[in-house]
């Protein structure tokens, strides 16, 4: 059976080719996809990208966590986030809460758990562990990113996940995301990366999208407290690839606090923002590749929301090809 | 007559006790794994041991809320490894279900500038491969399997059948060559997500476990004799106290300062050497977290757990593997208990009393699916999870198709709540079934009785004569 389907294989691919081979067409995409490859290839020389351009990859799953990362949205949404401090210490942490829909505002308290305490947070009607939160302003119809800290790069024990449950009757819910370091490179809790990527499918009537960016500056996060104030963007050049490996390029794509987009013209966003590309593309996956200059680093949090606006919804983080060389540790 | 009557009672009570006794020690997939414990915010931990290859776990919970059935998934935290569902990597690994009304798609992509050839192993509940195929992967190329409807990257339709009403594990190896060699390869350049959708109305996503393969440090320049201690002594690597071109085990680049990490030239297929396989997962500890949300109408949960070994030779082979898991569950008061413990290469339970098997979640309220019409059926199994089929009662001719109706809810079997065993309700053994107990004791016996059994009937014949 399978020297059949070798044989046929290869000749459905030779037929292929032969048909289409001299068409002015297939040459153009064959050019076009030449010059795409090394861009969604990892690059592989030492020292290829600049120190610039490159972050390190969040993680989800090592229950290490000392600064938690979540998405929260209320605009026809209800968000809940769950944290659990899993050792068996008593801590206090920094909750931020950054609304994207007012400017990245911030709101912020500190909460205290004891040993193998866990606590669920209603974005809507906000309290805290310890009952000492006393009158969180409103959070209605906005959006934004939620940051819990005890000592940015400490491996304290942190884990979470957040639920964003909207009104057509889905949720959204993935594990938190966990601040990682350059210095975390060498510990291999982490690598550098400067190309992301994600999928996605319009199975099952899937039509709506969430590409959630988080950019915040490496600079403010090795303390409890993270800035925005500088307002820290991130830019990608992004590129879709549908099932066919036809390549589509996007034009150059920034986010900032907490940026939700679409997809393209066929997985449009959630809310009504503006999509990434502008093909019509139902099945593929889009590559990320940063291209900002900062001054500083930056840590991205990306996270991948699709649903069909009719009681099915899923999300999670978005990949990264690591193993790019760290930059060097500043003087 | 009597004595006939007294051989055939104990031989009714042997099979009894046998039938009674298998299904109550195997810890039945869908029972819970803190049963009698009423948690509905905390999260669970469980204590692995295990020298399996590969062992991880996800836990998804449903729930009915403000009228909807929502639902979410994702793996487990560990405590041995990072990135693993970030990082792209060179076998990937998943849960997948067709059971009660549910169907997987799996879409992977493959982000290398190479063409791959790839072995997919599908395994049951039992981890037995019960249905593998090849496919292979252009540049750049991504692919959605759906497991109802199966189809490879280069349009051969595969057979689903086999998989209908079962669940288990997915896993996808980068190969040599395949069908022929089968030899599992170093290639980290494999991502994907799992979809499990429910005509029930919810849906489960995550991203799939990207488990990455170790290289060798490679530089390039000529080998010294240098006695080193540490790559710093070198131009290259310090290898077994000599500098040579190759260093020390790697998974990318990054791990090797002084070159890049590849495969070396007696590696060119995986062969389980160091440097020359993939990583081992092996967490001592796997948690995650639950909770129910405000106005919750009922929920159900999905704690799957996987453990698999790497048979390398003669073709890569992804096997049964085997984990020890010793579970308690912590409240948001902080209140433990511990649970009993479980072996498994794969399973799948509900977490306490108010998170039961998905399978017996009864959805409280309508599901808000998208067709307004009730769900035509004609068995069960054409209904969503915690539906059954309603016939009509046959008045003759042609019998007319059935309706979903919720299912009607088990009636909870009667357990003691564990009284914590001391020292802070860390006992060693958690609550134990009646049943469970009276197996354990009685199944011992079986060969007792088979042995009287046949004693009885020796006499009998001696009496006869």
């Amino acid at each position: 059976m399978f020297d059949v389907f070798e044989y046929k294989n290869q000749k459905r691919r030779i037929c292929s080719m032969l048909k289409k081979g001299f068409g002015i067409k297939y040459l153009l995409a064959a050019l076009a996809f030449l010059l795409i490859i090394p861009v969604f290839a990892p690059i592989k020389a030492w020292g290829g990208a600049p120190l610039t351009t490159i972050t390190t990859i969040t993680d989800t799953d090592l229950g290490d966590g000392s600064q938690l990362y979540f998405f929260w949205d209320l605009r026809g949404r209800e968000s809940f986030f769950q944290l659990t401090n899993t050792s068996n210490k008593k801590i206090t942490v920094h909750v931020q809460v950054f609304n994207s829909a007012t400017g990245c505002s911030e709101f912020d308290f500190f909460d205290t758990y004891s040993g193998n305490d866990t606590h669920l947070y209603n974005v809507r009607k906000l309290d805290s562990n310890d009952g000492n939160l006393t009158g969180p302003p409103s959070f209605n119809n906005g959006f934004g990113f939620i940051v819990v800290s005890f000592g940015a790069d400490s491996d304290t024990g942190l884990t979470g996940n957040f639920r964003i449950i909207d009104s057509s009757g889905y949720e959204y819910r993935t594990n938190a995301a966990d601040f990682e370091d350059f210095s975390d490179v060498g510990d291999r809790e982490t690598l550098a990366t400067n190309v992301y990527t994600f999928n996605f499918n319009d199975i099952n009537g899937i039509s709506l999208s969430d590409v959630v960016g988080i950019v915040v500056d490496n600079s403010s996060v090795d303390t409890n407290t993270i800035t925005e104030s500088s307002a820290p963007t991130a830019t990608f050049s992004p590129i879709l690839v549908n099932e066919k490996e036809a390549v589509f390029s996007c034009p150059p794509v920034k986010f900032s606090c907490a940026t939700d987009l679409g997809i393209n013209q066929a997985i449009v966003n959630s809310k009504g923002a503006a999509s990434i590309c502008s093909d019509t593309n139902t099945t593929g996956a889009v590559m990320l590749t940063l291209t900002s200059d900062f001054s500083s680093g930056r840590f991205i949090v990306g996270f991948i929301g699709l649903n069909d606006g009719a009681g099915h919804g899923t999300m999670d983080t978005w990949w990264a090809n690591g193993g790019l060389p760290p930059p060097p540790p500043p003087l | 007559m009597l004595k006939r009557l007294r051989l055939k009672f104990m031989l009714m009570a042997s099979l009894m006790l046998v039938i009674i006794g298998f299904g109550s020690l195997d810890r039945a997939q869908g029972a819970e794994v803190c049963n009698g414990i009423p948690f509905n915010i905390g999260w669970i931990d469980l204590g692995v041991s295990t020298r399996s290859d590969f062992t991880a776990g996800l836990l998804g919970t449903i729930e009915s809320f403000k009228g909807s059935n929502v639902a979410g998934l994702d793996w487990l935290y560990n405590d041995d490894s990072s990135l693993n569902t970030t990082e792209v990597g060179s076998q990937l690994i998943s849960w997948w279900t067709r059971k009660n009304g549910r169907d997987s798609i799996i879409q992977v992509l493959n982000t290398s500038s190479s063409k791959v050839n790839v072995h997919i192993q599908i395994l049951d509940e039992n981890c037995a491969e019960i249905t593998d195929f090849c496919d292979s992967y252009t540049p750049v190329d991504t692919v959605v399997y759906d497991l109802a409807n199966l189809v490879t990257n280069v349009g051969q339709k595969i057979s689903t059948g086999a998989l209908a009403g079962h669940e288990g594990v997915i896993v996808i190896t980068p190969v040599n060559n395949c069908p022929n060699g089968r030899k599992a390869i170093r290639f980290n350049f494999l991502q994907g997500n799992l979809r499990v959708t429910n005509s029930g109305a919810d849906e489960y996503g995550t991203n799939v476990y990207a488990r990455t393969a170790q290289g060798l440090c490679i530089a390039g320049a000529t080998t010294t004799t240098t006695i080193c201690t540490f790559d710093s002594d070198c131009q290259n690597f310090c290898l077994s106290g000599t500098c040579s071109v190759s260093g020390g085990q790697c998974t990318v680049d990054s791990d090797c300062p002084q070159g890049f990490c590849g495969s070396s030239s007696s590696c060119k297929t995986l062969d389980g050497t160091s440097g020359c396989k993939l990583n081992a997962v092996r967490p001592r500890d796997l948690n995650g977290n639950f909770s129910t949300l405000p106005g919750s109408a009922g929920a159900g949960a999905d704690l799957v757990l996987i453990s698999l070994k790497d048979n390398y030779r003669p073709s890569y082979a992804a096997v049964a593997g085997s984990a020890t898991y010793s579970p308690g569950i912590f409240d948001d008061q902080e209140n433990f208990q511990s649970c009993p413990g479980l072996n498994a290469c794969f399973t799948r339970l509900g977490i306490d009393d108010p998170f039961p098997a998905s399978e017996n979640f009864a959805p409280a309220t309508p599901s808000p699916s998208p067709s307004p019409s009730p769900i035509a059926c004609t068995k069960n199994s054409d209904c969503p999870s915690g539906f059954v089929c309603l016939l009509p009662t046959p008045s003759g001719g042609t019998p007319a198709p059935g309706v979903c109706v919720p299912a009607p809810k088990p009636s909870p079997t009667p357990t003691k709540k564990p009284s914590g065993g001391g020292g802070g309700g860390c006992s060693i053994g958690g609550p134990v079934e009646i049943g469970t107990a009276m197996a354990n004791v009685l199944v011992p016996l079986v060969p007792a009785f088979a042995i009287g059994f046949r004693v009885l009937r020796r006499r009998s014949r001696k009496n006869q004569k």
